[in-house]
């Protein structure tokens, strides 16, 4: 099995380049938002087609660890006229800084997108640099 | 069945001269810069549409039929930033979309319905029931 973080490695879209990760899992990387609160980050993925009972969220030590299990979206008797959906399973891993409380990391599915919204610990400082 | 794909029945219009232009800059690896991205599948009685839409509410897509010509747009409003927040990474596609199918003549338009789950948009197009062929005996 490849390294935790050596399996994400494409895009949605670019199927061309989708790698196997595992011979009996294809995955592809969420697309995913970052923005920072005052108490908090937020990091929003988009999972179409994934659900709620799909995904797995993990934190272990400072890797957390994101997988959406994306059922067929076709029966397979049917015909495909056009395809253009890379309907693999999610996978996407964030190394997480110093001074986040990981543990008490929320997370919410709703309309194919994870809401994962991670604390901040009581200690966590922003790093600036002065110029001298 | 397969002829059918290479006879773009469910041909797309979408592309303005510009966009054309880009896309013979950029050349994806699959050849699509269009979003949604779309399959299309048939289905005995039916055709099937189905759209990637992560956080689109219903609200937030429009559907419309003109002629034979069926028309997907809106705009991911629901996403976006909370004001005053820091935006460390944005990779989602949040532009306003517009993309049209040309719908085969077998469909009946007054019969399609859509449905949004999970980020997926369905759209079942129905084929016009066949008559059955009518049997006289002779008596």
């Amino acid at each position: 099995m490849a390294k935790k973080n050596e399996v994400a490695l494409i895009r949605r879209g670019e199927t061309a380049l989708v790698r196997r990760a595992d011979p009996k899992e294809e995955l592809i990387t969420a697309v995913c938002d970052i923005f920072e609160m005052p108490d908090a980050f937020v990091v929003k993925l988009d999972m179409p087609g994934s659900s709620k009972e799909g995904v797995s969220v993990t934190v272990e030590s400072d890797i957390l660890t994101v997988r959406g299990m994306v059922k067929s979206l076709h029966r397979e008797t049917v015909s495909m006229l056009m395809r253009e959906i890379v309907a693999l399973s999610y996978y996407r891993v964030f190394n997480l800084g110093k001074g986040l409380n990981a543990d008490r990391t929320q997370a919410e599915f709703e309309d194919g997108v994870l809401t994962l919204t991670i604390p901040k610990a009581d200690n966590y400082k922003e790093r600036r640099i002065s110029i001298s | 069945m397969f002829i059918r794909f290479a006879q773009p029945v469910f041909r797309t219009e979408t592309k303005s001269p510009v966009e054309s232009m880009i896309d013979d800059m950029f050349p994806s690896p699959f050849g699509r810069s269009s979003f949604p991205a779309v399959d299309v599948v048939e289905i005995e009685a039916e055709f099937e549409l189905v759209a990637e839409m992560p956080g689109l509410k219903k609200e937030d897509v429009k559907i419309s039929v003109e002629d034979r010509t069926l028309t997907l747009s809106g705009e991911r409003k629901h996403s976006g930033f909370p004001d005053g927040t820091k935006i460390i990474l944005h990779e989602t596609q949040t532009h306003p979309f517009n993309r049209s199918f040309e719908l085969p003549e077998e469909i009946d338009t007054n019969r399609i319905a859509a449905e949004l789950k999970d980020g997926i948009l369905r759209i079942r197009l129905p084929k016009v029931e066949k008559v059955k062929p009518q049997e006289i005996r002779i008596s």
